[in-house]
């Protein structure tokens, strides 16, 4: 879902830009508190696995095709939206400028829908729902719902460019994405259970004393 | 690094080299959500501000290979990338 240059007027996009500068800021200063040297290499092979996956396009139905993006993986390792912003400005970078993925102009909207909205409502929709359903079936839903929630999201900003019509915009947009929910949410549990199979240290929800924020985050997820 | 982490990066590296090329026979050729409503509503794909060295992620007249290389070329700029972003905004201190 990389919106393109000329998708979104110029002034909407410099709004969508200030929201991301706002976000960058945050998530520096989380960074400065919490990203340690043992992090470094986990969250760059997170970033150029996000950049590999996204070239896998699966077909869905209606000769559409899809990806997974990976907001939700990267959230739930780090136990922290602000990861995920940080990667995914750094990978839709590279997309725009070496690949014309993604408009440049629109990198401050496709962070917000990729990075910001997905990071978000994927980590705290996986923490409402871990205690009643599991980690890996909440893993799941959240992968899916942070999907079709940015799906939406883009449906609805195309209309506010005057690019989509509102109703039928939200109509396919949604539709297309159930299906490429799907994916997201089958490749970030099998990556999660991989990782916590094989290096269940990288995983902030293991990690234990070393971190006081990121501590109170972990009882927040983990505690029982 | 220790040991662990250089395999976690090998591993990491390997795991993408494997997925783009791959993708590179196997991806869907169909257009993806977002590409498809625009066409539904006969929203033109246009022309990017900036001219990106590899558009489309290929290597004009270079086919799978170029392919494949653009792909490669954009794990490793985004490994680097992240790695040396990652080490300027890391912690510095203890806690």
């Amino acid at each position: 879902m990389h919106i393109l240059d000329t998708f979104i007027p110029l002034w909407q996009c410099a709004i969508y830009y200030l929201i991301l500068i706002v976000a960058l800021y945050f998530s520096l200063n989380w960074a400065r508190k919490n990203l340690d040297e043992k992090m470094v290499p986990l969250m760059s092979v997170l970033a150029a696995g996000i950049f590999a996956i996204m070239s896998m396009n699966m077909p869905v139905p209606f000769g559409t095709s899809g990806h997974m993006v990976g907001g939700v993986l990267v959230a739930i390792v780090f136990c922290a939206p602000e990861a995920v912003i940080i990667v995914f400005t750094l990978v839709l970078l590279v997309q725009g400028f070496f690949f014309a993925d993604g408009g440049i102009t629109a990198l401050g909207v496709n962070v917000l829908n990729m990075g910001i909205i997905g990071g978000f409502a994927g980590l705290y929709i996986f923490k409402a729902l871990r205690r009643v359903v599991g980690k890996y079936v909440a893993i799941g839903v959240a992968s899916w719902m942070s999907i079709f929630i940015a799906a939406e999201v883009v449906a609805i900003e195309l209309w506010l460019a005057g690019t989509f019509p509102l109703v039928q915009g939200l109509a396919v947009m949604g539709i297309y994405h159930v299906f490429i929910g799907i994916i997201e949410a089958v490749l970030t549990v099998v990556v999660i259970m991989t990782l916590e199979k094989l290096r269940p240290d990288l995983l902030v929800w293991n990690r234990k004393k070393n971190m006081r924020i990121t501590q109170t985050e972990t009882n927040e997820v983990i505690s029982q | 690094m220790n040991r662990r982490d250089k395999l976690f990066v090998t591993g990491g590296i390997l795991i993408c080299l494997m997925i783009v090329v791959f993708s590179s026979f196997f991806a869907s050729p169909n257009p993806d959500g977002l590409e498809k409503s625009a066409e539904n509503f006969g929203v033109n794909e246009t022309q990017a501000v900036i001219t990106a060295p590899f558009p489309d992620y290929g290597i004009e007249g270079l086919d799978k290979i170029g392919e494949i290389g653009a792909l490669v070329i954009g794990i490793l700029v985004t490994l680097g990338l992240s790695w040396l972003v990652a080490i300027l905004i890391r912690r510095k201190k203890q806690p």
